[in-house]
């Protein structure tokens, strides 16, 4: 309603104020105070109208539109219903028919104007200052711009959304005039012209001016005793933080210095031990997530092809026992895993067969390493460069172990066999040589110390250090390789086109460790046999003759003119030819000189070191070759020699006594 | 890191010690000597009431954390220039090569394996 009321109340103002009130402010007493509204209430409402100005509202002190102005449109509407009498609907009010009404009622009026004229201009005055009523004169002219909206919204819903925004303006507006009300009160005791200026002329009226006061509460210096105190305080609380922060100093300074102090032996160490000669590089420590230091001890930069083993280990700082430990980065996941005692060291045995008994003793055990003793004596210092002396060991011998089995897995119609994974037994005629893996323990250190020497301990670490060595050789040969052909090497497959000629057609990559030791055994073996051969068919059968050995011509040992490399390689080359004796295929010329009747030169070789072949050449005394043949089989070999020597060299001696 | 850097990092936290070292002196006084004079000047200087308020607590615990962490942090630039060196480093060439082999010398050795553990005799 309060679109109604102001517009009512605007029309009034437009005719001069003759009808101010569209209805009874009155009415709102007795509205929620009767039970009913009498049906009587009509008549009163005729006089009502003119009435409220003249004589009713002498009694309001405040003022009645206000309280039209702030009443819920809800209890307004019943109010004006209630004013028009029953049976009226609110949809019915029209402004022309309330402009009808209140022509009629302009006579009674303009009397009552002039019965009350001070009324009526008090009424005016408040009118004029009365906030509520001059706002909605904006929202009337907001309303056609509305007027598009209607057609989306219903008419009574825009209604009610004009009527809560009024609402809320005029409530907005009173609390605001209320507060300045108040304040302006409260000021005028003090400063009166101040206060006048921004008071209403209602409450100029109803409240006497400096009627509202308060005290003034002075600021009060503190006392020289609360001063002391509030410092106090403060410095208290300043001391605090300043022990606080000595004691966040000192404690870091410790822990700093115990830090910089295990650095320092860490790092000092770290210069004494480590030489430029190992790889160090940054690691991340497992177990721990710190950055750590690695060191590799694998071989393989050296050439080594064996992934078992990383071969790093993290370099870690023991402060308990104030020294450098290196922990292999494979036994932290081993341990993790369970397995542990990773040392196992190679240790080769001699057993030689016992004739009439068909069984073998041992004659022959390969010296421990050093490493492998304890060693109580040794300094700090030793102690570490120990250490990793002791991880390359055990990976080298890991190494060793794989390559040996790896090379034993083709040798088995020689006598090669693999008892199981840390065992490769080798027979040969006359003795049998083991090569087995042994864990590092102490009972297996005390009872090799405790034994007594054999007669072939020396020969079995001979074979191991050979053993070693060739290993070492298949490193260099690897690692030249990797230097001369940088992008071939990856792949183990390729071929390498620089073959060294006294290795004959075998790959630089191909194992060869225990062929050639083999070789040699075998062919020392299978010379034997021969010098027995020959001696039985033919020394002991032509009178005079003797066998020689004779040197091989055909070894070309001679490093030829090959490319001029740098001086690692050629270093490396040197280095792989010296072993070209051990590594080359056993040969053995043995030249048999018969008197009178030529010579027969026998060649002993191997195609594949543990095989032989024994080629004939029978040359008679004319210088005529007359048979250049070979045979693998001894068997076959005998009956040849003995048809050479029967046909032609017994004959022969016989026709030449005849001759003479 | 480069040596640049290092530097300008040395620099910098160098830079940072000192300042908070000066910081931590300014705001640590108890501000005895502005206690003798006036109780009301003491009010009209900002400075000082800085310094007894929650604000110069907090300052000087800041300052001390930073001293540390600069110290911190001088010592991991040690760290690092140290494994700088160690990993750096590398063999000389002359000095540190293996001493030459005497080729003859192995061989001769070679040989005398052979014929020690084969026992022939070449």
């Amino acid at each position: 309603m309060a679109g109604e009321g102001p517009r009512a109340n605007g029309f009034g103002s437009d005719n001069m104020y003759k009808k101010p009130l569209a209805i009874d402010p009155n009415l709102i007493r007795p509205a929620p105070s009767s039970a009913s509204p009498s049906a009587d209430s009509d008549n009163e409402h005729k006089s009502e109208q003119n009435q409220p100005s003249t004589g009713m509202a002498q009694p309001l002190v405040n003022n009645p539109y206000e309280i039209f102005g702030n009443m819920p449109l809800d209890q307004l509407i019943p109010l004006i219903l209630q004013s028009r009498g029953t049976g009226t609907k609110f949809a019915d009010l029209t402004e022309e028919s309330l402009m009808e009404e209140i022509i009629k009622d302009d006579v009674p009026l303009s009397q009552a104007q002039r019965d009350a004229d001070g009324d009526l201009d008090m009424d005016v005055s408040q009118f004029a200052n009365e906030p509520g009523q001059q706002t909605p004169e904006p929202q009337q002219i907001e309303g056609p711009a509305r007027a598009d909206e209607d057609a989306a919204l219903s008419q009574e819903k825009f209604r009610q959304l004009k009527a809560s925004t009024v609402q809320s303006l005029n409530l907005a507006v009173n609390e605001s005039s209320l507060a300045l009300e108040f304040v302006s009160l409260l000021l005028s005791s003090v400063r009166p012209s101040a206060a006048n200026a921004s008071m209403s002329p209602f409450l100029k009226k109803t409240v006497p001016q400096a009627s509202l006061n308060a005290e003034k509460i002075p600021f009060q210096t503190p006392s020289s005793a609360e001063v002391l105190d509030r410092s106090l305080i403060a410095k208290g609380w300043k001391q605090r933080s300043l022990e606080e922060s000595r004691t966040l100093l000192k404690d870091s300074y410790q822990a700093l210095e115990k830090s910089l102090k295990k650095e320092h032996s860490y790092w000092s160490k770290v210069s004494h031990n480590i030489s430029k000669k190992d790889v160090v590089f940054r690691i991340k420590d497992r177990e721990t997530g710190e950055k750590s230091l690695g060191i590799k001890y694998g071989y393989e930069d050296s050439g080594s092809t064996y992934t078992q083993e990383r071969g790093i280990a993290v370099l870690k700082h023991n402060s308990k026992l104030d020294r450098l430990e290196l922990v292999p980065a494979d036994r932290q996941q081993a341990n993790a895993l369970g397995k542990d005692n990773n040392e196992k060291f190679v240790r080769v045995r001699i057993f030689t067969k016992i004739e009439e008994e068909d069984d073998y003793i041992l004659t022959g055990e390969s010296r421990l390493d050093e490493l492998l003793i304890p060693n109580q004596a040794a300094g700090e210092e030793f102690d570490f460069r120990r250490q990793i002396s002791r991880l390359k060991f055990f990976i080298f011998e890991k190494d060793l172990m794989y390559q040996l089995k790896r090379e034993s897995e083709n040798l088995i119609s020689y006598g090669v066999s693999i008892e199981n994974e840390n065992k490769i037994t080798i027979e040969f005629s006359t003795e049998k040589l083991e090569l087995e893996t042994m864990p590092v323990n102490d009972d297996v250190i005390m009872n090799h110390q405790q034994d007594a020497p054999k007669t072939d301990d020396r020969k079995a670490t001979l074979v191991l250090i050979m053993l070693r060595m060739l290993l070492v050789v298949i490193y260099k040969k690897q690692l030249r390789k990797k230097l001369l052909c940088p992008q071939t090497s990856m792949g183990a497959s390729v071929k390498s086109p620089k073959t060294h000629k006294a290795v004959g057609k075998l790959q630089d990559n191909e194992v060869l460790l225990l062929r050639p030791i083999i070789g040699k055994f075998k062919h020392e073996s299978y010379v034997n046999l021969l010098k027995k051969i020959i001696k039985g068919f033919v020394l002991d059968v032509v009178e005079d003759s003797s066998v020689r050995k004779v040197s091989g011509s055909s070894h070309p040992v001679t490093i030829k003119n090959e490319a001029v490399y740098d001086n690692h390689i050629a270093k490396l080359d040197k280095e792989i030819h010296l072993f070209d004796k051990i590594l080359e295929m056993p040969r053995s010329d043995l030249l048999v000189e018969l008197p009178k009747s030529g010579t027969i030169l026998f060649v002993l070789q191997s195609s594949n070191y543990c095989n032989a072949t024994t080629g004939v050449k029978y040359t008679n005394g004319e210088g005529e070759i007359l048979f250049d043949t070979s045979f693998s089989n001894f068997k076959e070999l005998e009956d040849f020699l003995h048809f050479i020597v029967s046909e032609y060299v017994a004959g022969g001696q016989e026709n030449g006594v005849k001759d003479e | 890191m480069s040596n640049r850097g290092l530097l300008e990092q040395l620099e910098r936290t160098t830079e940072t010690l000192s300042h908070s070292l000066s910081n931590l002196i300014k705001y640590s006084s108890v501000a005895k000597e502005r206690d003798d004079e006036d109780d009301g000047e003491q009010h009209e200087l900002p400075e000082s009431t800085a310094k007894n308020s929650t604000s110069g607590l907090m300052m000087v615990n800041a300052q001390t954390g930073q001293l540390i962490k600069g110290i911190q942090d001088l010592l991991v630039m040690t760290r690092s220039i140290r494994e700088k060196w160690l990993l750096t480093q590398i063999p000389d060439e002359g000095v540190d090569s293996q001493p030459e082999l005497d080729y003859e010398k192995c061989s001769q050795l070679l040989k005398q394996w052979t014929q020690e553990v084969v026992g022939s005799e070449e």
